[in-house]
């Protein structure tokens, strides 16, 4: 099954990109010249190995970070410029992150660490409903520490798809799991993009991954060298690693 | 309504802290009942005190007389601005104490036959108003009754103009003229042998021969009007009735002495809580400040959901209101309890009959402003810090700091270090900020206990310097009027009498331009060994031979010093005045004293050797015998015997300022104890996640705690000796801020305050690390190595 997204409104659009910035002694150039463009309900896949720059564009997608030239747009709105109160608007209205190392509050409970984030806006999901979603009805007041990775990644994506958000940003979802147990996070993510017709950006080192995607972006060094669209986009289920 | 998500963090996280939170609360709850308590401890003497001044109606200028007459009280009525008149008879008698063998005195004042007086009306405690007609009936004051175990219906014995006179106890009193009892002549409270009582005008005139006649007055003047100027009135006025010269309220012993203690109350009260609320409010600025800090990833986090910058600046804010909410409610109950407390023992200690228990709510409501204000900043500075960074960049773990080869590698010493002491030493080194911050709040704590021993320590000085290198004589003798130097010999005459040094004092008003205060002008003989003139390190002082010598805390409060020439005027019915020069100054503890040469002294008043009295040592297995013989001296007015001085001085004020001051010290031991943890805590959690690396790198439990506890260590010892230089420089502010007229406050610092302070600090050091090193051994080594932080 393919979708073809290519008549889909365009949704971010970046423009030759550079991102640098000092790393204790170090000026590091993270993104060097990058244009892309993704469209709505698309999910998109960015490959890279670790320091390819993946994570900073994310970053700046997620408006976390402004580049240090060039520019991106997140449908008309200018991300390039925008002030720190315009970035905190913009991240609460329109974008749910998943982190790599989940980054839940460790003094929250599961049902908390999704309600921290629908306490913020107008018509969000149930946390309970979000957390059914991704199969955790019965973890609903367990603490992190009582928790598996696998049951914190799952909070984490139910606490970013809670707000209902139109774009899920993925860093390295499944970077700190296991295979089962990251592939439970990619179907959950892969329902996410199916039923709430999320605009979807995962970004993993891991090329198998690639394989569930509607297109993939692979980076090195702070470009995009290479764009394809996997010719048959396969269930999370059928990857192996 | 549901609490916000934030909120419930908010609770657990605190609750999750309580060890640190309890060691912030501790430090403000210090702060503020400190402040608290001695702030309403003297708000409550100063209402106490104006409350029983108005129920009494306390005289505003007394004048004392040899004997005038009665119809004289129109005449004085008549002056400007006086409203009331009040006309006694004061006597001083010589009582007997049933089993005691010293001698006793006291002071008896006539009061209306049938009535209280108009001015310092007595406040009974127990009994009746005297019957109109008896001429045996006395009202003794309270704190004699209490301390002799008298009670109504007791009888005293009492010599009142040469006649054995037993006298009958009526009722007890309280007056307001003598809130505090000190035997004339001394600045000594001795209830037991000295007595205060009052008798029926009629009855007392008629043992003295005064009918008709007076020899005290004490006047109320309407408000507003001139003090001075109905001084100078009364002064003309009676001048020819043997006047001394009136004085006005300032001047009254009790008063003044209530006054003093009430203003150096009101420095100390102000000065001290502000340090220690201060130490308090920057402690707590700090703590919240290195807190919020250690919660960078989760401000990230909740930056990177869209929380605004605000919202996450008050949940953070709500740290600081928990702590200040704790520390308000564990500071206010304890302060008022506190001081509670403190206002009783004033109330041991002063004889007021009304205790107003007031707490400057206005005073507190601005301390708990000012804390909250220093944590809310605390928690938004580190915000701040934080959220100006992308959220991106919050998110990863600082940059590892730049570790370059300092001075330590230059030099080559890390040879001899293991990679533990090297660690220990870069840490410090290269965090120069935050080692300087914990080395800082350490050293504050160290200087409070310090200033808190200080005081502890200062009054033991005072008895130091006073009864043992002053006043060394084992009793001082003073006549009723001047004798003549044949009286040595009478005196050494005495059983037991082993030495005898004389001494010529009067009482004048000294003048330096437009100033003028009220003292004596004491000489002594030439090369003084029983009762010298010393510094405040007892230091004996040279008295010139030309000239005088003054107290150098008069001299700077007049303007005058070494060279000048001041006036000084006799009190006395003929008022002589002196020009002398001032050719000494000298430090000494009464604050507002003149020295001179008996020949000086002679030759001014055109005298041939006349004494006032005289220091005397006494053989110790004849004292009985001394005792016997000088009760039957009649033309002693006072005898002060150094034991018995100096008990008085231990139990009444050493004492009571021990308590005082041993919550000083309880409360800067709270604030050591709370810094110290604290530090020690939070370095944990800033560091928790590098320690932890450490155990997974193989290193033990115990090499992880010297490495963390060593650092700790290093920042105590280094932060003792700039602690100890701000206690003493505390110490050393205090004296100049707390003199008073009676008093002044000698700077020292025993080596043993700095010992106990350092070694209370080291205490609290050693017990906070014993619970380090158990949190270190439950460290989570597998979380840190999940965790990207």
């Amino acid at each position: 099954m393919h979708h073809d997204h290519s008549a889909r409104p365009i949704l971010f659009d970046v423009q030759h990109v550079t991102k640098s910035y000092r790393m204790g002694e170090l000026d590091v150039v993270a993104l060097n010249d990058v244009s892309l463009s993704i469209r709505q309900s698309e999910l998109l896949v960015i490959l890279g190995a670790s320091g390819s720059g993946k994570s900073t564009l994310l970053n700046i997608l997620g408006g976390l970070d402004v580049p240090t030239s060039g520019t991106v747009h997140y449908r008309q709105q200018d991300l390039t410029n925008a002030g720190d109160a315009e970035l905190t608007e913009f991240r609460r209205r329109s974008v749910g992150f998943v982190f790599q190392f989940y980054n839940i509050i460790p003094s929250l409970t599961a049902f908390e660490n999704v309600k921290l984030v629908t306490d913020l806006v107008d018509a969000p999901m149930d946390p309970r409903q979000a957390l059914e979603l991704v199969g955790l009805a019965d973890r609903m007041g367990h603490f992190p520490s009582q928790m598996s990775g696998g049951e914190q990644q799952r909070v984490a994506i139910a606490r970013a798809i809670a707000k209902r958000p139109d774009v899920l940003l993925c860093d390295e979802p499944t970077g700190a799991l296991d295979f089962e147990t990251g592939v439970k996070v990619l179907e959950v993510i892969d329902m996410v993009h199916r039923e709430l017709d999320a605009t979807v950006a995962l970004i993993t080192h891991n090329a198998s991954i690639a394989d569930m995607a509607d297109r993939v972006l692979r980076m090195r060094s702070g470009s995009i060298v290479e764009e394809y669209s996997p010719p048959v986009r396969k269930q999370p289920r059928e990857l192996s690693w | 309504m549901v609490m916000p998500t934030l909120t419930i963090k908010l609770f657990r996280e605190v609750r999750h802290m309580r060890g640190q939170m309890i060691a912030i609360i501790l430090v403000i709850a210090a702060g503020i009942a400190n402040y608290v308590a001695f702030q309403s401890t003297h708000s409550s003497l100063v209402l106490s005190q104006q409350a029983y001044y108005d129920a009494s109606n306390f005289g505003d200028v007394w004048v004392q007389v040899r004997r005038a007459p009665e119809a004289l009280r129109e005449r004085i009525a008549s002056i400007d601005g006086v409203t009331s008149v009040d006309l006694r008879v004061v006597a001083s008698v010589v009582i007997d104490i049933p089993g005691l063998i010293e001698p006793a005195g006291g002071i008896i004042t006539s009061v209306p036959n049938d009535a209280q007086p108009t001015i310092n009306r007595l406040s009974l405690k127990s009994g009746r108003w005297i019957e109109p007609r008896a001429s045996d009936e006395v009202i003794v004051s309270y704190a004699f009754a209490t301390a002799n175990g008298f009670r109504v219906g007791d009888t005293v014995n009492a010599v009142i103009n040469g006649r054995w006179k037993p006298l009958r106890i009526v009722a007890t009193a309280l007056s307001p003229e003598w809130i505090l009892e000190l035997v004339p002549g001394s600045m000594l409270i001795d209830n037991k042998r000295f007595a205060v009582m009052w008798m029926g005008h009629d009855a007392l005139s008629a043992l003295y021969d005064m009918s008709g006649a007076w020899n005290s007055a004490s006047i109320d003047l309407a408000p507003g009007s001139s003090v001075s100027a109905t001084i100078d009135r009364l002064d003309v006025l009676l001048r020819p009735y043997g006047s001394t010269g009136a004085i006005a309220r300032a001047d009254q012993m009790s008063h003044k002495f209530l006054s003093d203690e009430i203003r150096q109350l009101s420095l100390t009260a102000l000065i001290v809580p502000l340090i220690f609320l201060g130490v308090a409010i920057f402690l707590l600025n700090i703590s919240l400040l290195r807190f919020v800090t250690t919660q960078r990833a989760y401000i990230a986090i909740l930056k990177a959901f869209g929380y605004s910058n605000a919202r996450i600046s008050m949940h953070y804010v709500g740290f600081a209101i928990v702590a200040v909410a704790g520390g308000t409610v564990l500071g206010l109950a304890g302060g008022v309890y506190i001081g509670i407390k403190l206002v009783q023992m004033y109330l041991d200690f002063y004889r007021l009959p009304v205790l107003e228990f007031d707490m400057p709510v206005l005073v507190v409501i601005s301390a708990i402003i000012m804390s909250l204000l220093a944590a809310s900043l605390g928690a938004i500075a580190a915000v701040r810090a934080i959220v100006r960074l992308p959220p991106a960049e919050a998110m990863r773990p600082e940059a590892p700091r730049s570790y370059r080869g300092g001075i330590l590698e230059r030099s080559g010493l890390t040879r001899f270090f293991g990679p533990v002491t090297s660690m220990i030493v870069r840490n410090v080194m290269r965090r120069p900020l935050r080692a300087g911050v914990s080395l800082m709040t350490i050293a504050l704590a160290l200087s409070l206990l310090v200033l808190g021993r200080y005081f502890m320590e200062m009054f033991g000085t005072i008895l130091d310097v006073q009864f043992n290198s002053v006043a060394r004589e084992d009793a001082a003798v003073t006549f009723m009027t001047p004798r003549s130097h044949v009286a040595v010999h009478d005196l050494a005459a005495l059983p037991g009498v082993m030495a005898v040094e004389p001494f010529r004092a009067i009482a004048v008003d000294v003048i330096a331009g437009q100033m003028t205060k009220r003292t004596a002008v004491t000489a002594g003989v030439e090369m003084p060994d029983l009762h010298r003139v010393t510094d405040m390190s007892g230091e004996p002082q040279h008295i010139p031979r030309h000239g005088v010598a003054c107290s150098r805390f008069m001299a700077e409060a007049m303007g005058f010093g070494v060279g000048d020439t001041i006036q000084l005027r006799q009190i006395d019915e003929q008022r002589r005045i002196f020009t002398v020069a001032v050719t000494a100054v000298i430090d000494d503890i009464m604050g507002v004293q003149v020295y001179v040469s008996a020949g000086l002294l002679s030759n001014l008043l055109h005298e041939q050797g006349s004494i006032s009295g005289a220091f005397l040592q006494i053989d110790p297995a004849r004292m009985q015998d001394f005792y016997r013989a000088i009760k039957k001296l009649p033309s002693m007015s006072s005898v002060v015997m150094r034991e018995r001085a100096m008990r008085s001085f231990d139990e009444s004020y050493m004492q009571f300022m021990d308590i005082s001051n041993y919550y000083i010290v309880f409360f800067a031991s709270l604030i050591a104890f709370g810094v110290v943890f604290n530090n020690a805590r939070i370095a944990l959690s800033e560091r928790g996640n590098e320690l932890a690396s450490l155990r997974v790198l193989g290193f033990t439990a115990r090499e992880v705690s010297i490495i963390l506890l060593g650092e700790q260590l290093v920042l105590t010892l280094a932060a003792l000796p700039l602690g100890l230089l701000w206690g003493v420089l505390w110490s050393m502010w205090m004296p100049s801020l707390i003199a008073t007229d009676l008093f002044r406050f000698p700077f020292a610092i025993s080596m043993r305050n700095l010992g106990i302070s350092c070694a209370m600090i080291l205490t609290v050091a050693v017990i906070t690390g014993a619970f380090i090193r158990r949190r270190i051994g439950r460290l989570d080594m597998i979380a840190v190595l999940k965790s990207h932080e």
